[in-house]
């Protein structure tokens, strides 16, 4: 004889109804039970057979007891009482929130979320070189001398006066910084005069093209499409109209004719580098931001001058027969494109590269004009690597930002959804650790935490895919050696994360007073609703 | 259903799955780990009640019709006709 009431009664349990309810319930399926037992040996089945047919009829015990439990009291199954997959009381829910903080403690996790900040409002790295975080560290260096960090504050400091403050601090500390010099040089502010800077860097380095380039700058961003043109226009095409202002001419030639060209973008590199990492923030976006905001001369600035040189002087010498002046000119822009590639990256390299196929192809012309072409063609194959520079960059790019594209989307989806399970998961958590100290604390937290106990295992689940997509661009700042190869490994990755902008181009701009209205809707719904169940309830309950 | 079943006789789980079955000739299949959560519904909201009472030698729970669920039924029968009415002159329309 079966004990069909402890068969039910083990495995409806716990049933956190009435002791009384509770037995009634039991007892009425162990009967339901009994009865087919019985129906089935009187129907001709074995025992065994009899007792099989008898508990398929409740194949699924857990969701018998949930709808018992929902049917009874109208609410769902207290959360600590549920014996579900994702019930609390199993360990490997808490397993997996434990595993999902695990997470924070990788090094690549930690970078991937701070990453977000690039397409999510860039509020992290704005924090970064913000007064409110620079002014601290400038306190610092000033009482431990340290002219490193108060150069840092020099280079990214908002205040313009106060970083030109900490300039002259830190050049007074070492004269080998006197480089920083060069962010003061592009002020556009009628605070802070650019012309002491720019003298005392040109003081500092006289062999250097750059802060020569930098003075005549000033001119031409000014008055190259200003009154110069209008005046000169005439007589050359604009923008080159601006080489008769001697303002800008005449630092030009002394750039042109300078023994180097230095941007300082290697030192500029080291610097940042090392604050950051003094400062704790291994973060190659902020290098990136950190290195990319460095000071380049203007490029038309300079694809002017090298053209009057080129074509302005010497085609008009070439085409006058002096081919000695002409070749002069030629070879002033095709050395100063050389100084310039040797020494500089990015788009200054690409822009050197131009000059200095320019001024070939014109040399190589002027050597088959003058009957020497067995040289003109030495010379026109020693320029192989300038072919083409601009297509194999191009290609090199585009090529790079198609994966990196890609890679971007997937650490912005998943980031973005490891932020809102993590939200949840807190909330679940929260909610979980109330209703185990006060279990009848409130229907709707129960309700809450049963339908959020899918967060932890998802943010786990969310947190891996996102480090497993995130990981290929995953570095320490210490990994760099230059500038050229943090911008080649990860400048293309960190340029479709900050274009790939969900939040800001689109979600904020246009959808976030849609959302907003819709939720409202929906809230305004959910309580109509609820407020209609109820009194329909009521007024059941209170009928005759 | 269930609310038609009690309308003229109080009955107990067991026999309203079997009466289910047996009266639509197996065409509708209730599953009894339904039939207890539905009938504790419905008992909640006032439309059956439940009370033990003595059959051959042990108790059992049989559930009656209230005045509620009667009037509930009602409403549902007119509602139910008018939908099967609805449904039979659109499927056994015959065209000429």
């Amino acid at each position: 004889m079966h004990d069909w009431k402890e068969l039910v009664r083990v495995r409806l349990s716990p049933l956190p109804l009435e002791p009384g309810r509770r037995e009634e319930i039991i007892e009425e399926l162990a009967l339901q039970l009994e009865d087919a037992y019985s129906e089935a040996l009187a129907g001709g089945a074995s025992e065994p057979e009899a007792l099989r047919r008898s508990l398929a009829q409740f194949q699924d015990w857990e969701d018998l007891r949930k709808n018992v439990f929902h049917a009874v009291k109208a609410a769902e199954l207290p959360v600590w009482q549920q014996s579900g997959i994702l019930s609390p009381r199993r360990p490997w829910v808490w397993t997996a929130l434990i595993l999902s903080l695990a997470l924070f403690a990788l090094f690549g996790f930690r970078q991937a979320l701070a990453a977000l900040s690039f397409p999510l409002g860039n509020s992290w790295s704005e924090r970064a070189f913000s007064a409110r975080t620079l002014d601290p560290i400038e306190r610092r260096a000033i009482v431990q001398g340290d002219s490193r960090a108060l150069a840092f504050v020099a280079l990214h400091h908002p205040d313009i006066n106060v970083a030109s403050g900490a300039a002259e601090k830190a050049i007074a500390l070492d004269s080998r910084l006197t480089w920083i010099s060069a962010r003061f040089a592009q002020a556009q502010t009628p605070t802070l005069n650019p012309v002491p800077w720019i003298a005392r860097l040109q003081a500092w380095d006289p062999d250097n093209a750059f802060a020569y380039l930098l003075e005549a700058d000033r001119f031409f961003d000014s008055r190259a499409f200003g009154a110069a043109w209008q005046r000169h226009g005439a007589v050359l095409e604009p923008p080159r109209g601006i080489v008769i202002e001697s303002n800008f001419r005449l630092p030009m030639q002394k750039a042109f004719a300078a023994l180097r060209y230095d941007s300082y973008a290697r030192q500029r590199f080291e610097l940042d580098r090392t604050v950051l990492q003094q400062q704790g923030w291994d973060r190659p976006d902020l290098l990136i931001q950190a290195v990319g905001s460095r000071p380049i001369p203007n490029l038309l600035a300079v694809r002017t001058y090298s053209g009057y040189l080129i074509t302005d002087l010497g085609e008009t010498a070439q085409k006058a027969g002096h081919f000695q002046e002409a070749a002069a000119q030629y070879q002033t822009a095709a050395q100063f494109g050389a100084h310039m590639q040797q020494a500089a990256p990015g788009i200054e390299r690409l822009i050197a590269k131009g000059i200095r196929k320019q001024s070939y192809e014109h040399i190589v012309a002027l050597l088959r004009l003058q009957g020497r072409a067995e040289q003109a063609a030495l010379l026109e194959a020693s320029l192989g690597d300038l072919h083409d520079a601009a297509g194999f960059m191009a290609r090199e790019f585009h090529s790079a930002d198609v994966t990196a594209g890609r890679a971007a989307s997937l650490v912005l989806f998943f980031g973005v959804l490891v932020l809102a399970l993590g939200v949840a998961t807190l909330a679940w958590l929260v909610a979980v650790l109330l209703l185990r100290w006060k279990p009848n604390v409130c229907g709707v937290l129960n309700q809450f935490a049963s339908l959020a106990r899918i967060a932890p295992p998802s943010m786990f689940l969310a947190g891996l895919c996102l480090d497993g997509a995130y990981y290929p661009y995953l570095r320490h700042i210490n990994q760099f050696e230059s500038g050229d190869q943090l911008f080649g490994d990860l400048l293309p990755f960190w340029e479709s994360l900050a274009g790939t902008s969900l939040y800001r181009g689109f979600w904020l701009n246009m959808l976030i007073w849609p959302t907003l209205w819709c939720v409202a809707i929906a809230a305004v719904g959910a309580i109509t609703l609820r407020w209609v169940a109820i009194r329909r309830q009521s007024e059941s309950l209170n009928e005759p | 259903m269930i609310l038609a079943l009690l309308e003229h006789q109080p009955r107990h789980g067991y026999e309203i799955g079997k009466l289910i079955a047996e009266r639509s000739a197996g065409v509708v299949r209730f599953h009894v780990a339904s039939l207890y959560p539905l009938l504790y519904r419905l008992e909640r909201r006032g439309w059956v009640k439940g009370a033990w009472e003595p059959v051959g030698g042990r108790r059992r729970r049989f559930y009656r019709l209230t005045a509620s669920g009667r009037k509930t039924l009602a409403s549902q029968r007119i509602r139910w006709r008018s939908f099967s009415r609805a449904v039979n002159r659109i499927v056994e329309v015959r065209y000429a």
